[in-house]
Order: C-alpha cells, then structure tokens, then sequence
C-alpha cells in the first residue's frame, strides 16, 4: 500500500501534534488481546491481536542430542510462517525476507544465557536434551510486527509444559528416557526474563512506538530494540533511512521504558491475582469473610486460571458460617454451584478476572460476566488506545452513533 | 505522561453488540440444504444437487414468491452505474485503478481547462494523479467481465487531500441519494460504495472548484478537528466489526 503525499502529510503533523490518527499518543499502544493455551496438541500456544495484527504462536518440544560443543544446552529454534492471508504481499515467497528477519531477531535476542536458560532444558549431558521448536504463524499485518511477535511468543513459552523425566536409561551408548503418564505432571519454563521486542519508528522529528501501517509508510527508520529487564539483548535498525547518534540514543532510551511498561502489561496480564485466606466458624479473626483485601499477605499472583471461593454454610441454624475459603485453581471442581447435603450447604464461586473472589460467596456475584458489557461506561473500539480517545456513552454520542448507523447502512 | 499499557485476555472480551436481544436471521454455509421440496426454483448463490436445493455461498435466504436466493454476507464488490467509489491509483499508465480504469477523458482539469488527447496531454496528467493517489470517483459505465469505467467529470469528485482512510466491508454501505456527508460535528465523511470511507475535515466551498488537483500540503489541521476525525474513524471501524 502506497500513501499520497496529502495522507503522509497527515500523519506526519499528527505525530507533531502528539496527537496520532487514530487518537493515540506518541507512547500508546493499541488494544491488545492475549489467549493462551489453545492450540490443544501443542505444549503451549499464544495468540495476540494487536488491533488488526494477528499472531499465532505454538511451542512443540522435542528430545534431541546436544551440540557437541554445549553439552550443557538444551537447544530453541523459531521458525516464522507468513500466511497469504496476512497480506497480499507474503503470497508466494513474498514473506520469506520478513520471515527471517523475524526469527533471526527472535534467535538473537533469546541467545544470551541471562536471558533464558538453555542449561534447563539439558536432560543427560552431552547425550540427551529438549529441544524448543517455536512456530510463529502470522495470520494479519497490521503494523508493528516484531512487538506482537515477541509478546506472542512470550506468553507462549510462558504457557509450555515441559513432561517430567522419570527415568533415564543407560545401555551402553543408548539412552532412554520415560517422561511421566500424568498429563498434570511438568514444569513451566523460566520465561521471566524473556526479552520484549520494540519497535520505535521514527516520524518527523520525533520517535513513536507501534506503528500501524500507515504509520510505517511514513516513517524514515526505525530500531527494533530487544529488552530483557533493563537491558539490551540486541539491536536492530530497519528501514532505509540513518539516524543521528543523538536520535539513536533517544530511540533506544524511549524503546527501553516502553518494553518495560509491555513486560509489565504482559505479565499482569498472565497471572491472576485472587485473593487466598482462609477461615472458619472457631477463628475470631472474621477479615478473610468481610474484607479480603485487609489480610496480610492475602493476594497471591497466581498462574492458575480461576479465581475460587468455597463456601460451606450451616443449614441449622440457617446460614451460619462454617468455613470461607478463597484460592486460585486451574480446573474448578464446581465452577459455579450450590451443592446441598443434610448438614452442610456448599457454595461454589469460580471467576477469572483479578482479585474477583473477594465477594461473600453467596451470591454468584464472581460469576464471569462475558456476555455482559464488563465496563458499562465506556465501549471499547478496535485501535483505540485505554482512554486514547474512548468513546464515552453519554446519551448524546448514542444519539449521534444511533444517526450515523442510518448514514452506514 | 504515558498511559499504563493494557493487555487484554480474550476471556475477558467485552460484546460491544449493540443488538443485543435482537434476533438475527439464519445463515446458510455453502452446501446446505435449504429444502428438499422441488416446487422452487433456483436463484442466484444455489444449486442443485440429488433434487435438493443447496446454497452455494455463505449467506442469508431471500425468497420471492418461487424463487429462492441465497444473498451472500460477505462479496466482493460489484459495481453499478451511478455509484460512488474511492480509491486508490494504482498504475498511471492506462489510468488504472485497482481493477477499475479512469479514462484519460473522463477527468475535468482545474479552471475548467479544455483537453486535446495527445502525447503531452498523457505527460501533463501525471502531473496531476500519481500512484498512490487517492480519489473519489463516479462508475460511469460497467463492462462484461465487472471492470468500472469511472469518472471525475463531477467537482464533487477528484482528488483527496488530507484525512484516514477506513476499509468495511462493501456490503455495510447502502446505496443512497447522497455519499459525500458534511458532519455538523466538523468533518465530511465520503461513503464509497466500494468499501472504502474517506473521514476528512469539513470540505471548503471556496476550494471545491479544482477538484481537489491542487493541494495545499502545508496547511496544519488543527487539534480539535483532529479529534473530531479521529472518533469518526474509531464509529466507522467499531461499526463494521460489530
């Protein structure tokens, strides 16, 4: 897609302005959408949507030898494929330059043992180890490929389960291994130190980060910056244009605060935060039923995927409280449920949005509330950022949304 | 200041439907049934197999008195006489337009200037459309194979200057008297019946007259129309993947 010069013209005082087309500031972000865990023969899976740029990544494991050289290392290779889908660009071998400049960025930036530990996923030395393979698949090209890719893959290697070995065996030059029969039975991989990709473009005089497409046109240069923590993991200038050392510094100072802030959204969004207290009918301390939040240490970060309280209340006298408990689990036994028996009565409440068991378990006021409209103030537009320009719903814009409906149809 | 990035599970999804309780009508996928009985005759979008009639495109069923139809949801467009479309040049060479043609005669020069076909006049036209121009332009004639014909000879119609350009779906945009809309909110909205809408700030009369050939690239849009454009656009894609 070429731009006009009148559009790059827009778009250029818009990043003047710091006020950009599609509302957002020069440091804002599109929405962005993360699903884990859906490819269901793949040991973890991610997809990201970010406003119109979709990712799919899968991580497949393998057991293989180790380089002769690194009998310590357990090996991660990526792998890009470009869907035709994704752009008329990719059909054929289109997206063959972009797919390796993807993954060989990815490679670079995973390559440092301070960013991920190759030594953990090392089985028997020298002879035995796992191997990572990460397939990325790029379903739309919306702009800013290289940050959705590398929070895509994030996240997925955040959700792979790696199988427990159980036994090695040794039988001269032959070794077997047996990983356990339990599907529950694995271990996460360490991905907290995982570098962020971003990608600052630089437009006009100034520096901005997730470009769209439109945006891209425009832009003269940018560096692709790989972070881990508070450093560098590796650097990449792309585009045609060269930038000035003092530019350079800024796009690197600007790429570094950024990727934190992602790292940051990334992994609040990854873990849930759900109350856990605990407490019975003999305890006087009664803070875990009336006010969850006033325990110490009462909110855990949990990397499960419900939110529960089990309420076990007296049928006599009616409503008496025998016991409150609030945690976080993977697989509710009862994911919202009453469940009676001469005795006892058994509340059930699971939820799956941030510290939302914190109610009195009764009422099924933790349930998740997907059909409804979460956030009733506010409707959330594909490409706009949190409050960017959010279309706040007062009667009037209605009126006017309600006007302009009749002009679309 | 920045804002603290969000990152959204899609469990958490929030419906913005605004036809929440309506009731929507059946969607028929390529190759199911629609009835067995054979008193009905086939329309566009089935076809028949083992006496069964079956559709053959993703869609909705239309029937009028014995003829039964299946009116796709999702279509490319297709042209018609009279429509307004915006888009994008392509190639000046023959004056291509995605799949449509502008004729070197069917465009009106600023100041009215008469027009010889020549050599030089195909080397003044570049001058005035380059690739990557966008324009708004009138079908004027529909040929076999579904390729436009179009023109500019309208004032209305010609080049667009500054503003975003949305992609819907073609068939989210209905035919009606007028496309060109100046918004009492500050802006004009172009609604091409290919696709594609135009947001813009508010058309001036006085500069209408060139059609849109001279382009004044200097010219800063200030804040608030920014603003204005910016929630148009953010309406029309919310609007379209409701």
């Amino acid at each position: 897609m070429a731009l006009c010069e009148a559009e790059k013209t827009f778009v250029l005082h818009g990043v003047e302005e710091n006020f950009r087309i599609d509302g957002r500031e020069r440091e804002d972000y599109r929405p962005m959408e993360l699903e884990t865990d859906i490819v269901s023969h793949a040991f973890g899976s991610a997809r990201l949507r970010l406003a119109n740029t979709d990712v799919l990544v899968a991580v497949k494991i393998e057991v293989d030898t180790p380089f002769p050289e690194r009998p310590f290392e357990g090996k991660l290779e990526f792998f890009v494929d470009c869907s035709a889908n994704a752009t008329p660009d990719f059909e054929g071998r289109g997206g063959e330059g972009v797919a390796i400049e993807i993954s060989n960025t990815l490679s670079a930036a995973y390559s440092s043992p301070n960013v991920f530990d190759l030594k953990k996923l090392c089985i028997l030395k020298g002879k035995k180890c796992w191997k990572v393979y990460v397939d990325i698949l790029l379903l739309e090209c919306g702009g800013n490929l290289f940050d959705a890719v590398s929070l895509a893959v994030k996240a997925a290697l955040w959700n792979t389960q790696v199988p427990l070995v159980k036994q090695i065996d040794i039988d001269g030059n032959n070794v077997e291994i047996k990983v356990s029969e339990e599907l529950y039975d694995c271990r996460k991989l360490d991905v907290e130190k995982a570098p962020i990709l971003v990608t600052v473009c630089k437009i006009g005089e100034h520096c901005i980060v997730d470009p769209n497409v439109a945006e891209e046109q425009c832009s003269v240069g940018s560096v692709v910056v790989a972070v881990s923590e508070d450093k560098f993991s590796t650097i990449l200038q792309t585009g045609t244009g060269s930038l000035h050392m003092s530019t350079l510094v800024d796009c690197l100072q600007l790429g570094i605060k950024v990727a934190q802030r992602l790292d940051a959204a990334l992994w609040d969004t990854l873990t849930l935060e759900c109350y856990t207290c605990s407490t019975t009918e003999d305890e006087s301390d009664t803070t875990c039923l009336d006010n969850p939040s006033g325990v110490v240490g009462g909110v855990t970060d949990c990397d499960k995927k419900y939110c529960i309280i089990v309420r076990v209340d007296y049928k006599d006298p009616r409503g008496k409280l025998a016991s409150i408990l609030r945690s976080c689990v993977d697989k509710p036994t009862y994911t919202n449920d009453v469940i009676e028996d001469e005795t006892h009565r058994v509340y059930y409440r699971s939820c799956r949005t941030a510290k939302c068991n914190g109610g009195s378990g009764r009422s099924d006021s933790t349930s998740d509330d997907n059909g409804s409209l979460g956030d009733k103030s506010t409707i959330y537009c594909p490409g706009i950022g949190d409050g960017a320009v959010a279309v706040t719903v007062s009667f009037s814009i209605l009126l006017f949304a309600y006007a302009f409906v009749r002009y679309v149809r | 200041m920045s804002k603290k990035i969000h990152i959204r599970l899609a469990s958490q999804r929030v419906n913005t439907s605004v036809a929440v309780n309506q009731r929507y009508p059946k969607i028929f996928t390529p190759g199911q049934e629609i009835t067995s009985h054979n008193e009905f005759m086939r329309g566009h979008g089935t076809y028949e197999e083992d006496t069964v009639l079956k559709a053959s495109v993703a869609g909705v069923r239309e029937q009028v008195n014995n003829l039964i139809s299946v009116r796709p949801l999702k279509s490319r467009y297709n042209g018609d006489i009279g429509d307004v479309v915006v888009g994008r040049i392509t190639e000046v060479q023959q004056k291509k337009m995605e799949n449509s043609v502008l004729l070197l005669s069917s465009v009106n020069l600023p100041g009215g200037e008469l027009r010889r076909r020549s050599v030089e006049d195909e080397h003044m036209m570049r001058q005035f459309l380059q690739e990557g121009d966008l324009i708004s332009a009138e079908v004027q004639s529909v040929y076999s194979d579904g390729s436009l014909s179009l023109h500019t000879r309208s004032l209305r119609y010609g080049k667009l200057s500054q503003g975003v350009l949305v992609t819907v779906f073609p068939s989210l945009i209905k035919r009606s008297k007028t496309h060109f809309h100046n918004l009492p909110v500050g802006a004009s909205i172009i609604l091409g019946n290919n696709g594609l809408i135009w947001i813009c700030p508010t058309i001036n009369k006085v500069e209408e007259g060139v059609g849109g050939f001279v382009q004044n690239l200097e010219e800063v849009i200030p804040r608030q129309e920014r603003e204005t454009i910016g929630r148009i656009t953010k309406l029309c894609i919310s609007f379209s993947t409701e």
